[in-house]
């Protein structure tokens, strides 16, 4: 058998070998069959009855999912409950029983159809995704006329990868980890339903593959890479050694991590570097406390209105800033302000530059009602635990800042008169991701409670480069000796005023960055949660004095290249352990 | 009875946290609720029927809202239907 790769999207990381099983829904067979007059009452019942324990079902697997994965992951479920509870459904089946003298099967069937038929037409993605959830619902309530329960995932007894045209969010609920090694996924893309519990469970899964049911054979041996967002159907002997290396690999390091979750990222001659988590989903908390995050670095808000197309209230921002506030206590959580791009604002909106455009605490500013809003959430939120922190993105003027703390001041006053509780200590901070903004740092650092250095962004803007065009990509260099000043002008200022700095670009979570960063004086790094091991280990083996000699050499060099290979040489002459994570 | 024909500041049709939010309410009130688009009048109270209604931003449906708690079920639905202040 030939091996063939099949290419998608990558959606959740990791590595899984298995069997290939094919998941098709189907909805059980349904016979029509008379019920005569008399028994009419009794399938009514039974329908009643079948709801009733789908509804249980529904209920508990809400349970589950919104403690595991967090309230809005756990809405596609409630859809469910709501469906399953829906009069203009429940008539129609109770008229169809007792006018047609059908069972309850047939009539919730033909019900269900004529719903389901215009949605499959529809050109939003998002509501021809809904249709899983109604065929799910379906599919149980018809089980359950029949006596039986959902239970075609609960079978397995090896190693499986599952092959899908689309899942539910029942689905991937339901997925055994010990059995399910990996996902492979017709339909949908980075942001669906799919995608965003998988990442949550880590079942390592590709979507977005086209025909790949029909080029799947079931029992045959396939591989779900997350990471590079590949399947590998059949595949041979040298390349299953290859990944069995790299999953052997991943499972050390995941050990090891676990044993030394308890460590402290602390230097050899004692400077603490408090490591923190970036995320975007309530779901994420849990990830970053497994992987020993003290505390969420950044706090992306952008989900909370993207996720809904439209502004989200008051209401349910709080309810998003609690929960991550309480599931994070006592550590600090910093919420950064909406830093959106006009166009995700004003729909029809587009500009020819949107990077140097109106994105960010720009439009906060001119949509204040916006910004207000969301501030006022987060200081309502913030009464009960007092962890939480606001930060405000892309500022490139004093003038900004200084609106910023009129508006949060103003709101704290409306607060208080209200007699409405929040946390009076709660303090503020910016992204420092412009070169404006580092250059004045001095002046910043006195208005600010911290700073979070923004190196992706900073990055860019210094260098005038896009990492996304492919033509100036290799422009982009974390380590050029411009940038790398940019970085000391703000940490010494930050120092010199006594307040703190942190960073939660991409470099926060790169070795080579660490050593930098740590040499100049950070004091936090914020990352994605699954490198926080690795950020631990490599701060646990640097001495922050002999890093000063390190740093005044760099210093004096004037490109990126040399500044990377004097430090890829100080690793290996100074922190042997080190060169291991090298490579 | 209270009817009112609204323009939608919010893309009920096209996510579901808006159309559980408006089903759900609605639910919550005695009075009868019905939306009236296209030709077609819907129960407010029915999720998959608000659902595949589709109320893009900037549509304009009828909102009807008839029973003793009409007032405050008709002022609670409206603000959903409308709620994108910018």
């Amino acid at each position: 058998m030939k091996e063939r790769i099949l290419r998608g999207i990558p959606i959740s990381s990791g590595v899984g070998i298995g069997k290939i099983y094919i998941y098709q829904r189907k909805l059980p067979p349904v016979e029509e069959r008379v019920i005569p007059e008399a028994r009419l009452e009794e399938e009514i019942s039974s329908f009643r009855s079948a709801l009733s324990s789908v509804e249980g079902e529904l209920n508990l697997m809400y349970q589950k999912v919104r403690e595991e994965m967090g309230a809005d992951i756990a809405e596609f479920i409630k859809f469910q409950i709501l469906l399953l509870k829906d009069k203009t459904i429940l008539e129609g089946v109770e008229k169809i029983i007792r006018e047609k003298k059908r069972d309850a099967a047939f009539a919730y069937h033909q019900v269900i159809k004529d719903y389901i038929s215009p949605m499959l037409s529809s050109p939003v993605p998002f509501m021809r995704d809904r249709i899983i959830d109604i065929m799910d619902l379906a599919e149980r309530i018809l089980l359950s006329l029949l006596g039986r329960t959902k239970d075609s995932l609960l079978s397995l007894s090896e190693e499986v990868i599952l092959f899908a045209h689309n899942l539910a969010p029942t689905d991937v609920a339901m997925i055994d980890k010990r059995f399910v090694k990996g996902v492979a996924v017709e339909s949908g893309g980075k942001s669906g339903h799919v995608a965003i519990m998988t990442k949550a469970r880590e079942i390592p899964a590709v979507n977005g593959i086209p025909n790949l049911l029909s080029q799947a054979r079931a029992g045959f041996t396939a591989i779900v890479d997350g990471n590079r967002g590949v399947i590998i159907l059949n595949p041979n002997e040298k390349r299953l050694g290859q990944y069995r290396r790299e999953m052997e690999e991943e499972r050390r390091r995941r050990a090891s991590y676990s044993r030394k979750k308890e460590e402290e990222p602390i230097t050899r001659d004692g400077k603490y570097i408090d490591l923190s988590a970036n995320i975007e989903f309530i779901g994420e908390v849990e990830m970053a406390k497994e992987y020993g995050a003290k505390g969420i670095g950044l706090f992306r808000t952008e989900y909370i209105f993207l996720s809904r197309r439209r502004l989200p209230t008051e209401e349910e921002q709080l309810f998003f800033y609690q929960e991550v506030s309480s599931k994070m206590k006592p550590y600090p959580v910093i919420i950064r302000t909406f830093d959106l791009g006009g166009d995700k604002i004003i729909p029809g909106y587009s500009e020819t530059n949107p990077f140097l455009g109106w994105r960010g605490i720009r439009v906060g500013l001119q949509k204040k009602d916006f910004l207000i809003t969301q501030i006022r959430a987060i200081l309502k939120a913030s009464a009960q635990n007092k962890n939480l922190k606001i930060m405000f993105p892309m500022i490139t003027g004093i003038e900004e800042i200084q609106a910023c703390r009129v508006i949060l001041n103003s709101v704290k006053e409306e607060l208080k008169e209200k007699r409405v509780p929040f946390d009076p200590a709660i303090e503020f901070g910016i992204m420092v991701e412009t070169p404006a903004c580092a250059l004045l740092a001095e002046k910043f650092a006195k208005i600010c409670s911290f700073f979070s250095i923004g190196s992706n962004d900073l990055i860019q803007y210094t260098l005038a480069c896009a990492r996304d065009n492919e033509k100036v990509a290799h422009l982009y260099d974390p380590f050029h000796p411009a940038v790398i000043r940019l970085y000391k002008e703000t940490i010494d200022a930050a120092r010199k005023n006594g307040i703190w700095v942190g960073v939660c670009g991409e470099l926060a979570s790169e070795p080579l960055g660490i050593i930098l960063l740590v040499g100049l004086g950070i004091d936090e790094l914020s990352m994605v949660p699954h490198r926080i091991p690795v950020a631990k280990e490599i701060i646990r083996s640097l001495e922050f004095t002999r890093l000063q000699d390190t740093i005044k050499k760099i210093l004096t060099l004037s490109t990126g290249s040399g500044v990377k290979r004097f430090l890829v040489g100080e690793v290996k002459e100074n922190f042997p352990k080190l060169s291991a994570i090298f490579g | 009875m209270i009817r009112e024909e609204i323009e939608v500041k919010n893309e009920i049709g096209m996510h579901i946290r808006a159309a559980i939010e408006f089903t759900r309410q609605a639910n919550k009130f005695e009075s009868e609720v019905r939306l009236f688009k296209d030709g077609i009048w819907v129960p407010g109270k029915s999720i998959i029927s608000v659902l595949t209604l589709g109320l893009p931003n900037k549509s304009r449906v009828i909102l009807e809202v008839s029973g003793e708690d009409e007032v405050e079920c008709f002022k609670t639905l409206k603000a959903i239907l409308e709620t994108e202040k910018l």
